[in-house]
């Protein structure tokens, strides 16, 4: 077993790196799990499968880097609930009428849905030492959970979830600004 | 510093590493001989950053890498019991007469042992008895016989310095 110094120390890294991706695949599971359900709520499985697998690579990315980065995955798990809420309830109720007349509400739901968790994630990231850093990673798990019950709606719903999260940035960045003068 | 490092600030690494590897080193030296010592400390380090990202923060990070460094030690002991048992039951099966020396050196240390045992009160031996054969005794609860033996080892020890020095 004996091993000189240098051979122990990039050993001890790796073992420490290896380790580290260990936990963020564990840890990433729910994404599957989360994809693997909406999935079977709106009987489809190819869209909600292929961007619960992206959120996985996703969350085990930002998980084995770890530091603010990997702080954003949980926040950005939950609050992506909300758009992903929002966007299956547009996917079985998808219009409105008002009179004669009936729209579908789709980008609506996805557009207050996003609007909505990104606040949420904006109130959680200008507490942190880094509000950017944490925004942005929260901000991309949660569009990604969110897009899994969206995406099947069309390009639209998902456009409009991606600049609803966006709006976050406005109190990320006004906190910021004093900070940083 | 190990709370920097479950976080994955990476370079908390070297510090970490120039804490913790000297410290481990001392610990299983003090518990082992030297060469098994350098063994157990280096799977100790490497189970000790294997396992870093699950550092929670609210532990001791020096207590927690020493108990890791505690269970190696442990392990390795074990494995030199084992071997040591291993070994001497290969030794039982050859035969003492082949090896005239070692029948003299077997013949000896039962002369002691029995010479030992026989200063002890009968009580003693049975206790002892007992204890080898991993029993206790009838109408003995568990703590008393645990009593009754620590004392009965104590007095074998004792006897054992009398007879034939430390």
């Amino acid at each position: 077993m004996a091993t000189d110094a240098s051979t122990l120390k990039q050993q001890a890294r790796r073992l420490y790196e290896i380790g580290r991706l260990r936990g963020a695949l564990g840890w990433s599971i729910p994404a599957l799990v989360l994809a693997a359900l909406v999935a079977l709520v709106v009987r489809q499985v190819s869209m909600p499968l292929a961007i619960g697998v992206a959120l996985y690579a996703a969350s085990v990315g930002l998980l084995w880097w770890g530091r603010t980065l990997g702080r954003g995955v949980l926040p950005g798990l939950v609050f992506g609930l909300v758009p992903l809420a929002a966007a299956l309830f547009a996917n079985f109720h998808g219009h409105a009428c008002i009179g004669a007349a009936c729209f579908r509400v789709c980008t609506l739901a996805c557009f207050g849905g996003g609007l909505v968790a990104g606040l949420l994630i904006a109130r959680v990231a200008v507490r942190s030492p880094n509000p950017l850093a944490l925004f942005l990673s929260a901000g991309s798990v949660a569009f990604l959970t969110g897009v899994i019950g969206g995406a099947c709606m069309g390009v639209y719903p998902v456009i409009g979830m991606a600049v609803a999260l966006a709006f976050g940035l406005v109190p990320v960045a006004l906190r910021s600004r004093p900070r940083a003068q | 510093m190990m709370v920097r490092l479950a976080d994955g600030d990476r370079s908390a690494f070297d510090g970490a590493y120039a804490l913790l590897w000297p410290a481990l080193l001392a610990f299983c030296k003090r518990a082992l001989v030297p060469s098994d010592a350098e063994d157990a400390a280096q799977l100790a380090l490497l189970k000790v950053f294997d396992r870093a990202s699950t550092f929670q923060r609210d532990k001791d990070a020096l207590t927690w890498a020493i108990t890791i460094a505690a269970w190696e030690v442990r392990t390795i002991r074990k494995r030199h019991v084992r071997s040591r048992s291993t070994s001497i039951d290969a030794d039982e099966q050859a035969s003492p007469a082949d090896d005239p020396e070692r029948a003299a050196a077997d013949h000896e240390r039962v002369e002691a042992a029995q010479a030992v045992l026989g200063s002890l009160s009968e009580d003693d031996r049975a206790t002892l008895a007992a204890t080898v054969a991993e029993e206790t005794p009838a109408g003995v609860s568990s703590p008393a016989f645990r009593k009754r033996r620590e004392r009965a080892m104590g007095r074998l020890k004792e006897a054992w310095r009398r007879i034939h020095g430390d």
